[in-house]
């Protein structure tokens, strides 16, 4: 069984390596995004065995080498010298060959990876035993073999009403991992897909922990460091403490929780860069290829990545003034480009989880939950809000530190170029709408399902909440006395801005977590 | 007009008295954001390690274990008993029994919902042959 597991884990994480570097740089989240990018190649890989043929290993490995082609060519820059002979020549090559180097620059990173794998480390012990819960076999599992099955199992058995109770039309990641570890072992054990979504889930939660140490990276201080570490790590228990059995039971809610956490924390909440984008755009279609929630909490991720990577054009450029001025600010050509391509950026970051639902609702594939219900609205919307407050009990002092960080702390904030944590509150909001009107207008009796799943569907706010919390303790970790008067300028304290003789961090401005 | 010219005066005298409540506020505002995140991180990283370790106590252990040899007995013991790429019949509603075998049937036979267009019927009985059930698996006459 062991070496069943290292075969399926070496196939998907192996060749993730060179895309995941050359994408993201040799950074500590890369190290846990890496099986998450193997995952999203799975997953595409059985989305393809859907729609056109063949089966998931012959997909993997067509994706796969394409992708590792791609960045051997981009790699290929660090042996290559340029032609050309200016120095701007040559000092563009030097700045593109350190952003692709392969080194860290400290022994900070290792330590963080170290010590962050060692907390998701123990969680991951409860794999001594082969604990799959209901919808481990019922769903994950049983798709996972679908899957495995080739093109004419996966459609017939999806299509087939009989397993209409495994909610066919969920998205294919999860099982499409499982799939994949069947194929290249040929041992179609449970246990097997089990213990892959366990780990999909461990590097989820330690994508999101890099991106709370990343708060601090810059600063010079060893206690700040330190407890944004700590941060992290306490984050990393706690979303295994809140799936308790489902994170280490095949189920898919952890996995796409932490991963639309990682993507806020990452994309949303971190200075912006190229790279954070890609890392953030990777953990959203993690999620949003992981669950039907996942993938409508995606979405509005998306969408405000979009609205943060393109902003609106300045109102005080001269030409966009005139431009408002003569035709108003909604008729303005600058105002509709800029929505077309935030839309355009949401479609296509979207697309392999776009692809799957049109195709699903193309197949008549639907869920044992959707349809109509006879029990009324308002009793399912109590119903609903009493299960899921249950559940939500953090929000209170989740609420009080970020009213409290957002009067007090933000100077510090700025400093660290820490983006405002609204947007978590954003998505925690829309998420919860969502999950609210699937509940209130769902098929099943409300009693049952909230009983049922109303603890693992709220994993995710739940997750946040404490994320967020975890941000403003690492940001005050991270305060000067100075900063903490109102109206005081913010300190140089970085290591970039304190000290000439302090190395600057090789990838500046081109950081991942 | 008051607050402009306390500013002012803060600003000019970083050392003088007139700083020192708001600068206390901004401390105790920190530090209780410092104490609460903490106490509220700590206590459910607590509740984490204390579930991690009730899954592995030795009866969750043999519950697990129980569980799982179940399955894989009645994925076995169906294989043996239905040939395969034929079509099953295991009840027209999802119960916990019919869900055991329509797992069992994955990637094995096909499972219809119309008993008259079934080649075979499964039915799961209380018994030891799996863990608390015996499987029955019985041929349609055409």
């Amino acid at each position: 069984m062991i070496a069943h597991v290292i075969e399926a884990l070496a196939v998907l994480i192996v060749p993730a390596v060179l895309p995941s570097v050359t994408a993201l740089g040799a950074r500590p989240i890369t190290v846990f995004l890496i099986p998450l990018v193997g995952a999203v190649f799975a997953a595409v890989a059985a989305e393809l065995e859907l729609v056109i043929g063949g089966t998931i290993l012959e997909w993997f490995v067509i994706l796969v080498v394409s992708a590792n082609v791609v960045s051997l060519i981009r790699q290929r820059d660090l042996i290559v010298a340029p032609r050309g002979r200016g120095r701007r020549v040559h000092a563009a090559h030097e700045n593109h060959r350190q952003g692709l180097m392969w080194r860290w620059p400290s022994a900070w990173p290792i330590f963080t990876v170290t010590v962050i794998g060692l907390a998701l480390l123990w969680p991951l012990q409860a794999l001594r035993a082969p604990v799959i819960a209901y919808d481990g076999y019922g769903i994950w599992t049983l798709h996972s073999l679908f899957i495995y099955g080739g093109h004419s199992s996966f459609l017939n058995d999806l299509t087939n009403p009989a397993y209409r109770f495994s909610n066919p039309n969920y998205p294919p990641l999860v099982p499409a991992s499982g799939a994949l570890g069947f194929a290249v072992t040929g041992d179609s054990s449970f246990r097997l897909a089990v213990v892959i979504t366990s780990v999909l889930n461990a590097c989820a939660l330690g994508a999101a922990a890099c991106g709370i140490v990343a708060i601090s990276e810059d600063d010079a201080r060893v206690v700040p460091r330190l407890a944004a570490l700590a941060a992290g790590v306490v984050v990393c228990l706690i979303g295994f403490g809140l799936s308790g059995p489902y994170g280490v039971g095949g189920y898919a809610d952890l996995l796409w929780a932490a991963s639309a956490v990682a993507a806020i924390i990452i994309g949303l909440l971190l200075p912006p860069s190229g790279k954070r984008l890609v890392a953030a755009w990777v953990c959203a279609t993690v999620a949003g290829l992981s669950k039907n929630e996942g993938f409508i909490t995606a979405l509005v991720i998306l969408a405000l990545l979009a609205v943060r990577y393109i902003p609106a054009q300045s109102r005080h450029r001269p030409a966009a003034r005139a431009e408002r001025a003569g035709r108003g600010v909604f008729s303005s050509l600058s105002f509709w480009r800029t929505w077309a391509l935030r839309v355009a950026f949401v479609v296509i970051a979207a697309l392999p989880g776009i692809f799957w639902t049109m195709y699903v609702k193309y197949r008549g594939i639907g869920s044992d939950f959707v349809g109509s219900s006879s029990q009324s609205v308002s009793l399912r919307f109590h119903a609903t809000a009493s299960a899921v407050w249950e559940n939500f009990h953090v929000l209170p002092l989740a609420a009080a530190v970020a009213l409290l960080g957002a009067l007090v702390l933000r100077p510090t904030r700025r400093r660290l170029q820490v983006g405002n944590d609204g947007w978590m509150w954003v998505v925690v909001a829309a998420s919860l709408a969502a999950l609210f009107i699937t509940y209130v207008f769902g098929a099943l009796e409300i009693h049952w399902w909230l009983s049922t799943s109303a603890n693992r569907t709220t994993i995710f706010a739940q997750l946040a909440l404490y994320s967020d919390m975890a941000v403003w303790l690492a940001v005050a970790a991270s305060a000067h006395p100075v900063e903490l008067d109102a109206g005081a300028g913010p300190p140089a304290l970085t290591r970039r801005s304190r000290s000439p003789s302090l190395e600057a961090p090789p990838y500046a401005g081109e950081g991942v977590a | 007009m008051r607050s402009n010219r306390c500013s002012a005066l803060c600003r000019s005298s970083p050392g003088s008295w007139l700083i020192r409540p708001r600068k206390l506020a901004g401390v105790l505002a920190r530090l209780a954001i410092v104490v609460g995140a903490s106490i509220g991180l700590l206590a459910a990283a607590h509740t984490s390690l204390e579930t991690t370790a009730s899954l592995v106590t030795p009866s969750s252990i043999s519950g697990w274990n129980s569980t799982y040899v179940q399955h894989s007995c009645l994925r076995a013991v169906f294989r043996h008993a239905v040939p395969k790429g034929t079509s099953v019949y295991v009840g027209g509603e999802t119960t916990p029994a019919s869900q055991l075998l329509l797992e069992a049937a994955a990637l094995w036979a096909n499972p219809v919902l119309n008993e008259s267009s079934a080649r075979w019927i499964v039915s799961l009985q209380p018994g030891n042959e799996c863990v608390g059930y015996t499987l029955h698996a019985q041929r349609r006459r055409p």
